[in-house]
């Protein structure tokens, strides 16, 4: 009985290690870093002007 | 004394275990998938990714400076020094073209930003070369113990480059080459003048992505510090999908405004 705690006990921690060898630890506060596309991410384009988006929407210019 | 038969046979699948424990260590620290007593593989054999390839700038990031010819005065997200606003607000792109200084904005720092497609080669074991068609500029990405060459400083500067591995047990299931690059000639960040210094120095990390569609994108981070122009290290990251030939080749020479 007590070999087989021993076993699975090894078996369990074995496997358990596996997938910890791969993983990025992504906990934590985090600020972002508007280097680019700043005036979408700030303080916002200017109406129409969605220059970068891949839209399926035809661009009609506002009358 | 309890357990005669189980010591013996727990003590020899305890020695199994510690053997295969300690086995799954040395590959988790084997860099560059060398293998275990022999030479390590030369760092084309042991890419984790393939980068390899014709690659097109995907320009759905900064489109209003990348491209247009930004207008004077717009440096919007560049940590930018009161020295380098001076230097900006100076842009003569009419003078650069007269100086032949037109290829300022496709130096290391700033070329990934120029849309237009990219060629990957291995140039031989050790080193990775990138061509881009516009401004016609090549970068040269060396592995292992290159030294740089005496001389002056260059628009694509000197580049170190290492593959950093992503194991799981024990195998290799992703990677990111990370490239530094140092001895830059200075030059512009943006088309309108954004500057940076002789003394910058770029590292920029490699990704892959693949798409559901089954499309392939590259996306590269970079970060870039000048102790003279910029307040904090600059860090942005670009992207290219891969295609499937060079059908968007289109070689042309630098040019200070478009």
């Amino acid at each position: 009985m007590t070999r087989n705690k021993i076993i699975c006990t090894l078996a369990m921690l074995t496997c358990a290690a596996l997938p910890a060898l791969a993983e990025i630890d992504l906990s934590g506060s985090w600020t972002a870093k508007n280097h680019e596309d700043a005036m979408e991410r700030g303080a916002g384009p200017n109406p129409d002007d969605w220059a970068g988006l891949l839209s399926t929407i035809p661009v009609v210019p506002r009358p | 004394m309890r357990y005669p038969i189980f010591k013996a046979k727990s003590m020899q699948f305890m020695l199994l275990l510690a053997g295969a424990m300690i086995a799954q260590t040395g590959l988790q620290a084997q860099g560059r998938g060398g293998g275990r007593g022999g030479p390590p593989m030369a760092p084309k054999a042991a890419a984790p990714i393939d980068l390899t390839g014709y690659w097109v700038s995907v320009v759905t990031e900064d489109w209003r400076y990348r491209m247009v010819t930004p207008a004077p005065g717009d440096y919007q997200g560049v940590p930018m020094t009161a020295a380098a606003v001076k230097i900006a607000d100076a842009w003569d792109p009419a003078k650069e073209e007269a100086s032949g200084d037109q290829c300022k904005s496709y130096g290391a720092p700033a070329i990934l930003r120029v849309p237009g497609n990219l060629h990957l080669t291995w140039q031989d074991d050790q080193t990775l070369k990138m061509e881009t068609d516009a401004g016609k500029q090549t970068r040269t990405f060396h592995f292992g113990n290159w030294k740089a060459p005496e001389g002056p400083a260059t628009l694509q500067g000197d580049s170190v480059a290492q593959w950093e591995v992503q194991r799981a047990g024990g195998q290799a299931v992703n990677g990111t080459m990370k490239v530094t690059t140092n001895h830059l000639k200075a030059g512009y960040l943006r088309k309108n003048g954004v500057p940076y210094s002789e003394n910058t120095s770029l590292t920029e990390y490699y990704d892959l992505v693949k798409e559901r569609n089954g499309d392939t994108l590259m996306v590269v981070t970079s970060v870039v510090t000048d102790p003279m122009y910029l307040r904090e290290p600059f860090i942005i990251s670009t992207h290219f999908k891969k295609l499937t030939g060079d059908a968007g080749w289109h070689p042309s020479e630098c040019s200070a405004k478009w």
